[in-house]
């Protein structure tokens, strides 16, 4: 029979959602009336329309410019696709239905785009009855939702992961979902056992070059992290599970050919069953607090321990490599808060400009694992914000010099007063050598990674390959740069006559 | 088809008047294993003690029907369906169960244990069909 203890985790479905919230009448969505009120005064607010179409079909794309003949293969990412339903409209942008989107290029420059909804067990149930659940991350107000785990509100809508000849999308607080690389159709949840199944898979596993994949993910009301490893040609994973309270939201973390580094910013979980709250809302910042680095032995993870450095929020960091003396060095975009994710995500989706803009740097933590003390240091690279790291693969877990990530290169740009960044950089982590690159105004850029040339062995021989948005022309692009360009431009483009929903984050499948 | 299992129940000496209790258990999936009820007389029983009945019966999709004969009073159902025939709930590493699961009045499991109050229900001399889905 169920016992106390199994029926105490079987509420861990609670700890990502509010749970405990008392149900709210929705006779009417003031985030959809009000989104729609202000949508035809402001043209940026089509990033975050989202789309209708559960399929978008396959498209043939225009291109410009010179293909590099050996970039050949599929990028795929991942977003927040589908916003609203039948009158009601998510509160928070990172609650949208995810969207697979895939770049198809084959020989000759001919590229293809196709787009389609993750079929999550929720997406389903909305779409049988026509209508949108308010529950999620930073969503409220329905509970009618009949919720049996974290996967009942999964989403599947951050990033992908290319293992073996299968595609997963990947949400935080649940499983991933496996999608059919060809047609993009969902095909269920990812179970790999018993122990593991149902277990939260976050958004950003790392590969090592042998293939094997660390990940954790977090359960917050059980203050329990879940470590995975998965070997290569293993099916059942490795699973750790590591007590850590109060929990937080930790969003990406960091592997080392000796350790994990798993930054935990003060963003508390403190929920207060007393009034309404979506799970973001259970969270307390603590400006006083500290960020620590919970730094762990691949090998035996109760060898653990923390170093505290001061506060800061991050979503994303690089890579991490280890010297012989045990030092550990990686890259993170900070903030001096988490107001991006915790107001600025909810006031776009009722079409409103956020209170305050949300600077972020970027900087090198340096971890000595002998002295267990941490350092950080700020590039003085004149951004007003960064973020989306990029680094070669192949470097994975070892040392790299180079980093990809998008900018904002100025604090007056009108992309950074709606949360966006407005162009792409390539920086040198040793010596601080750079290249940039910055859109039209009408343009916003995502994600944009590093693609190794096929032909080459450096991580200077490649390209970098990035989507924009052009809300006024209506169009996406796929953009592609040469590395060592110093006054870079797409040296191709492929275009997309249709302006698709911004999106979060993606991978590069080559071909073979 | 569906399987009606009767259960004869001796009635000790102090207690009430036997009554008729059906146990109806819907979106049941699979037919090819067994489905493993716990009967709770009281709320200081639920969840850690002992129930008041234990019994199993073949699962038949989509619902699977147990009558039992107990005596009058207040109760509350649990079930699992043990999928794989080991005979025991599976959980994964964080004891979150794995096998399809139930409870009266689909009286939902949030941050703990379903409440009694919203599992609960009286059973006096009329029939009384306890009726809830298994969550999978």
């Amino acid at each position: 029979m169920l016992n106390r203890r199994d029926l105490l985790v079987l509420g861990g479905a609670g700890s990502l959602c509010g749970l405990m919230a008392p149900s709210r009448a929705t006779t009417s969505d003031t985030t959809y009336e009000s989104f729609h009120k202000n949508l035809p005064l402001k043209p940026w607010l089509r990033l975050y329309e989202g789309i209708r179409d559960a399929d978008t079909g396959l498209t043939q794309c225009a291109i410009e410019g010179d293909w590099p003949p050996d970039l050949v293969g599929a990028l795929f990412r991942n977003g927040p696709g589908r916003m609203e339903r039948a009158g009601r409209r998510y509160q928070h942008w990172f609650d949208g239905d995810g969207l697979i989107q895939k770049w198809s290029i084959e020989p000759g420059a001919k590229v293809t785009h196709h787009a389609r909804l993750v079929h999550t067990t929720k997406y389903l149930r909305d779409e049988s009855n026509n209508e949108l659940s308010l529950i999620g991350f930073g969503t409220a107000g329905d509970h009618s939702i009949d919720i049996t785990g974290p996967d009942s509100l999964n989403v599947g809508n951050i990033n992908v992961l290319a293992r073996d000849d299968e595609l997963w999308a990947l949400w935080e607080g649940g499983s991933a979902w496996r999608v059919e690389p060809e047609s993009l159709k969902t095909t269920g949840i990812v179970e790999l056992s018993t122990e593991s199944a149902g277990l939260p898979f976050s958004a950003h596993p790392r590969v090592e070059p042998n293939g094997t994949i660390w990940n954790f993910g977090y359960v917050s009301h059980l203050g329990a992290l879940v470590i995975w490893r998965l070997d290569p040609g293993v099916k059942a994973p490795k699973i750790s599970i590591v007590q850590r309270s109060p929990m937080t939201i930790p969003h990406d973390f960091v592997v080392t050919d000796r350790h994990l580094v798993i930054p935990l910013p003060p963003l508390h979980y403190e929920p207060n069953r007393a009034v309404e709250q979506t799970f973001i809302d259970m969270h307390v910042w603590h400006s006083n607090g500290s960020l620590d680095l919970l730094v762990m032995d691949k090998n035996d993870l109760e060898r653990n321990f923390i170093v505290e450095l001061p506060a800061h929020w991050l979503f994303h960091y690089s890579n991490a490599w280890e010297d012989k003396e045990g030092v550990i060095r990686f890259e993170g975009f900070r903030y001096d808060d988490p107001s991006l994710m915790t107001a600025a995500f909810s006031a776009v989706m009722r079409g409103e400009l956020p209170q305050s803009l949300s600077l972020s740097q970027l900087v090198q933590f340096r971890v000595d694992t002998r002295k267990r003390r941490a350092d950080v240091e700020v590039f003085d690279n004149g951004f007003a914000a960064c973020e989306f790291p990029s680094i070669d693969q192949r470097r994975s877990t070892s040392r790299h010099e180079w980093l990809t990530m998008l900018v904002n290169d100025s604090a007056s740009n009108s992309a950074l007063q709606l949360g966006l960044l407005n162009g792409v950089a390539r920086v040198n982590t040793s010596t601080g050598e750079m290249s940039r690159f910055t859109y039209p105004e009408r343009e916003i850029p995502e994600e944009h990674i590093f693609v190794a040339d096929p032909k080459g062995i450096d991580e200077t021989e490649g390209w970098i390959l990035g989507t924009s948005l052009d809300y006024v022309a209506d169009e996406t692009h796929l953009n592609v740069f040469e590395i060592g360009d110093t006054t870079p431009e797409p040296i191709a483009r492929a275009t997309l006559a249709r302006l698709m929903p911004i999106g979060l984050h993606g991978q590069f499948v080559a071909a073979t | 088809m569906k399987t009606f299992v009767f259960l004869l129940v001796l009635i000790a000496a102090t207690s009430s008047l036997a009554a008729e209790l059906t146990i109806k258990i819907k979106n049941v999936k699979h037919d090819d294993s067994t489905i493993y009820i716990a009967i709770f007389v009281n709320e200081e029983n639920w969840p850690d003690g002992e129930p008041f009945r234990a019994l199993s019966t073949p699962a038949e999709a989509d619902v699977t029907t147990v009558n039992v004969e107990i005596p009058e009073g207040t109760y509350a159902v649990s079930v699992y369906q043990d999928i794989n025939g080991n005979g025991q709930m599976d959980y994964n590493a964080l004891r979150m169960p794995k096998e399809p699961w139930g409870v009266s009045n689909d009286a939902p499991a949030r941050f703990g244990p379903p409440k009694w109050k919203r599992m609960k229900f009286d059973l006096g001399a009329e029939p009384f069909t306890a009726e809830f889905s298994l969550k999978h």
